[in-house]
């Protein structure tokens, strides 16, 4: 029962935006509004690429959310990896240092992040947004990795080594292997939450030829007149990755729920 | 020795120090220097003129400014109730529903994949999301109220607009700590509840005396990291109201985002941003503090 109460408050916001979406702007001004529209129509999809560059937010969007997990789940795995292994003094405390930059808030440096940017003449680019992005997930995926790897014995590393592997080796043909898990689980947070991102994608790109989808969708607050099935519209596109995502990954993304603690 | 095995034995030395080392050198560069250099903005008087950047050194004036800015202390304290009003309405629903789905067996993988969708939701979505629901001439809630009220404006009246932005981020919170109490249900061993169901316990009691306390740092841990992530959000407010009406749902997050991307007022930004930085980190602090000994390095 209670379950079902908590399907129903998920699901009936999200039906409401889709059953916006391919309303025509007479059945939004109804009153009452109904459920599932008379005449459904599929304009306003068409509409946000046709008026709006929704394309050349949608390839940004794409190429920032993938470049930044690429880079961010290779340096993740090696430093996890190297975490895990090495042994040295004051390697608890380096682990708690990366884990703590996840905790400022970047709310309070949007002022000199613009700052800097702009100095190096960043702003409005997409190597901004990647960077930012990697700082953002870093932290969480070497937590993430560490956590994996420690979870594998040092016993293959030894077995390994004895047959001839390097440590590139050991790790390209044992370890990544053996941590595929990890590996998705960063991967699918990375991806989500670049692609999710609003504040620092606002405040670092100023025209379309960067600006996310996110930041996209926010911008049809500031007209005058909301167009409110072409919102709707953005919005279900803007969400399409996190639905595919808990459709396909579920286990992966339950487990990094769980396991890093340390999402904004 | 080879050239190719020099190469391989140089990369089997110094690999660890140098992937650590970098990440160190990034997140050093992304996050220690521009805190450094907020702090340092902050004692700064900064004039935009001409393109120009203008700064005169000013020492604490911007604290003090602070300190005796109305808005400042009224913005605070709405930082502080949206940040316990939304750790409240979602820690005790989400563990109604942790406690609901621990016990079901047939599609608990389903609903699970359902409840957590506004989570993995862009948080701009489901902000203007709930505007479309809250909206007072078109909107779902208003809908589904009418036999019970005439229209109310969720968003636009004074007194209940914080309570319409609470339930927004509220929602947006429910999965994260369900299952993360989920997973804290899941470590505690059953044949407790069966011992205790020998000696004639009930729900109640086996929840007072076996799961609470089992759960106990869950959820300290649990609720301290999510007031963070409430107390420091932009978006659910920026999406739903940008802090109106008449400032009645300005938080520091918003003030910064004004003071500094709308006014440019730079400097008194930063003391702004300052405040918020240490405030967070102390809370961040206590975090790694219970986090470490939890881990028990």
């Amino acid at each position: 029962m209670i379950v079902l109460f908590f399907a129903t408050i998920t699901i009936v916001p999200i039906f409401w935006v889709f059953s916006t979406s391919i309303k025509p702007m007479s059945e939004i001004r109804t009153w009452p509004p109904y459920w599932i529209p008379k005449h459904p129509q599929f304009i306003s999809y068409v509409r946000i690429f046709t008026t709006r560059p929704f394309l050349q937010y949608t390839a940004n969007s794409v190429i920032v959310a993938s470049v930044s997990t690429a880079i961010c789940v290779l340096l993740g795995l090696f430093t996890g990896y190297s975490l895990s292994r090495k042994k040295f003094k004051g390697k608890t405390a380096i682990a708690l240092l990366i884990l703590a930059t996840r905790l400022f808030p970047p709310i309070a440096l949007i002022s000199p992040w613009y700052g800097l940017a702009s100095k190096f003449n960043l702003i409005n680019t997409h190597l901004v947004l990647i960077i930012a992005y990697i700082y953002m997930n870093l932290p969480f995926v070497v937590w993430i990795m560490l956590g994996f790897f420690d979870r594998i014995p040092r016993e293959i590393d030894d077995a390994g080594k004895i047959d001839g592997c390097n440590k590139l080796s050991l790790l390209r043909y044992i370890l990544i292997p053996l941590a595929g898990p990890g590996i998705a689980t960063a991967s699918i947070f990375t991806f989500l939450l670049s692609w999710n991102e609003y504040l620092l994608a606002a405040v670092l790109t100023v025209s379309p030829s960067a600006k996310t989808i996110p930041v996209g969708v926010m911008e049809f607050i500031s007209d005058e007149f909301i167009v409110w099935n072409q919102l709707c519209s953005a919005s279900i596109m803007a969400s399409i990755p996190a639905v595919v995502f808990v459709l396909l990954f579920q286990q992966y993304i339950v487990k990094g729920l769980t396991a890093g603690a340390v999402k904004g | 020795m080879t050239f190719r095995s020099k190469i391989s034995g140089f990369i089997d030395t110094y690999f660890e120090v140098f992937s650590i080392s970098l990440t160190l050198a990034v997140l050093f560069s992304v996050v220690f220097i521009p805190a450094v250099y907020v702090i340092y903005s902050s004692f700064f008087k900064k004039i935009l003129s001409y393109g120009q950047t203008e700064e005169f050194f000013i020492g604490l004036s911007n604290y003090f400014r602070l300190f005796s800015d109305p808005y400042f202390w009224k913005f605070l304290s709405q930082n502080l109730i949206y940040t316990m009003g939304s750790l409240v309405v979602s820690f005790f629903l989400a563990f109604a529903c942790a406690l609901a789905l621990n016990k079901i067996t047939s599609f608990k993988g389903f609903f699970r994949g359902i409840i957590i969708l506004p989570w993995v939701f862009p948080p701009v979505v489901a902000a203007l999301l709930w505007r479309w629901l809250f909206n007072d001439s078109y909107g779902l809630i208003n809908a589904l109220l009418r036999p019970v009220t005439s229209p109310v404006l969720w968003l636009g009246n004074v007194k209940i607009a914080m309570f319409s932005v609470i339930i927004t981020d509220a929602w947006t919170r429910i999965p994260f700590m369900m299952i993360f109490l989920l997973a804290g249900l899941q470590t505690i061993p059953n044949d407790l509840y069966e011992a205790a169901e020998m000696d004639g316990a009930n729900i109640f009691t086996c929840f007072r005396y076996i799961t609470l306390p089992l759960l106990k740092s869950t959820i300290v841990l649990l609720l301290l990291i999510t007031s963070i992530f409430i107390f420091r959000t932009y978006v659910i407010i920026g999406g739903l109201t940008k802090g109106g009406p008449a400032q009645a749902t300005e938080t520091l997050t918003t003030y910064i985002f004004r003071l500094t991307m709308e006014y440019w007022d730079i400097g008194y930004g930063s003391a702004l941003s300052t405040f918020v930085l240490i405030f967070i980190l102390a809370l961040g602090f206590l975090y790694l503090r219970i986090f470490y000994k939890g881990e028990g390095f």
